[in-house]
């Protein structure tokens, strides 16, 4: 399993909210042990997923913004909810929404969605390395690690609603 | 001539506090009280007026954090970052707040002015930058909310006030 818990992003607004997918296969290696016989998607990669897609929106909206680059590190998870079981094959809508922004972190409230039924909701803090800054990523690996953000940001947004779009912020952007 | 410019700039932040507080002052400190006690899981009551959020409650700059964006959203407010930082410092020069670390005269003036729940004899020379910190309580946030509710324009009182993304940065 690659520790990627989105499958595509389906819509960012900069300062609002994202919506993304996950719809985990029964071939994910965890299935296997969680549990032997009932496989259930484990909550701590529900809240994975909801922090990979919080991390999307709040760079999202720091490049829209600030036009600045950023890579969002989890802080603090609060308030996390499991209420329904998610089996293989269901696909989980998350929604981000922002509850909060300032220049160091952003602070979101997601909730994911199997159907009409909400399966497990949360809070989240996210703080940020900026590129070209020093911060908690150390140096040497900053710059790999922001070409394959922006690498995998290119891939879950492809065909996404993005507002503003992708286009007008690379365009101005460095 | 620095000195009194920068005591008569916090003393207007400390005006517009006090001024919010006279009408406020119960309501504010008691969401104050209920969001420090939810972000470092403690009950209301050991969140007294004296206790010192780092020394006392164990609190750490993550908690700040997270309690400034709470109170953002529970009072409607913006708080810029390093709000009491920015505000103790305001227009003095790195060098005229601080020398190799310990705070100036004029930085210390300027926290009892900011910081009246503090008692004086903390607020003394010697004092370092790094311990101010662990001077907040309570109510240093409480005050710090009164002077943002009293300097935001009465028109924009939104509700969730960061529920978009200020380009203010």
């Amino acid at each position: 399993m690659r520790y990627l818990l989105l499958d595509r992003i389906l819509e960012i607004e900069a300062g609002a909210f994202a919506v993304g997918v996950k719809t985990p296969a029964m071939s994910e290696d965890y299935f296997n042990d969680h549990f032997p016989g009932f496989p259930v998607m484990p909550g701590v990669l529900l809240v994975e997923a909801m922090a990979q897609l919080s991390g999307r929106l709040l760079a999202y909206t720091v490049l829209a913004t600030e036009r600045r680059q950023v890579l969002p590190v989890l802080l603090t998870v609060q308030n996390a909810r499991f209420r329904h079981f998610v089996r293989p094959g269901d696909r989980v809508v998350l929604r981000s929404k922002l509850l909060g922004l300032n220049e160091n972190a952003g602070r979101c409230q997601v909730a994911a969605q199997v159907g009409e039924q909400t399966v497990a909701t949360a809070e989240m803090m996210l703080g940020f390395d900026a590129a070209g800054e020093t911060g908690v990523i150390p140096g040497e690996i900053r710059a790999t690690l922001f070409t394959w953000a922006n690498q995998v940001n290119h891939a879950l947004l492809e065909g996404a609603k993005l507002t503003p779009p992708l286009a007008s912020l690379e365009a101005s952007a460095c | 001539m620095a000195t009194t410019h920068s005591a008569e700039e916090v003393l207007k932040i400390r005006q517009t506090a006090d001024h919010v507080l006279a009408t406020r002052e119960q309501e504010i400190i008691t969401k104050v009280r209920q969001a420090v006690a939810e972000v470092l899981g403690r009950e209301e009551d050991e969140i007294q007026p004296s206790a010192s959020l780092i020394k006392d409650l164990n609190a750490e700059s993550l908690d700040f954090l997270d309690l400034l964006f709470r109170l953002e959203s529970v009072f409607g407010i913006k708080i810029p970052r390093g709000g009491i930082q920015r505000a103790t410092q305001g227009s003095l020069t790195d060098a005229e707040f601080q020398q190799n670390g310990v705070l100036t005269e004029a930085a210390l003036e300027r926290l009892r002015i900011l910081m009246p729940e503090v008692d004086p004899a903390r607020l003394q020379p010697g004092l370092t930058v790094r311990e101010i910190p662990a001077l907040f309580t309570s109510v240093t946030f409480a005050r710090l909310v009164a002077w943002r509710i009293g300097e935001q324009p009465a028109a924009s009182a939104s509700p969730a006030g960061a529920a978009t993304a200020d380009n203010n940065a």
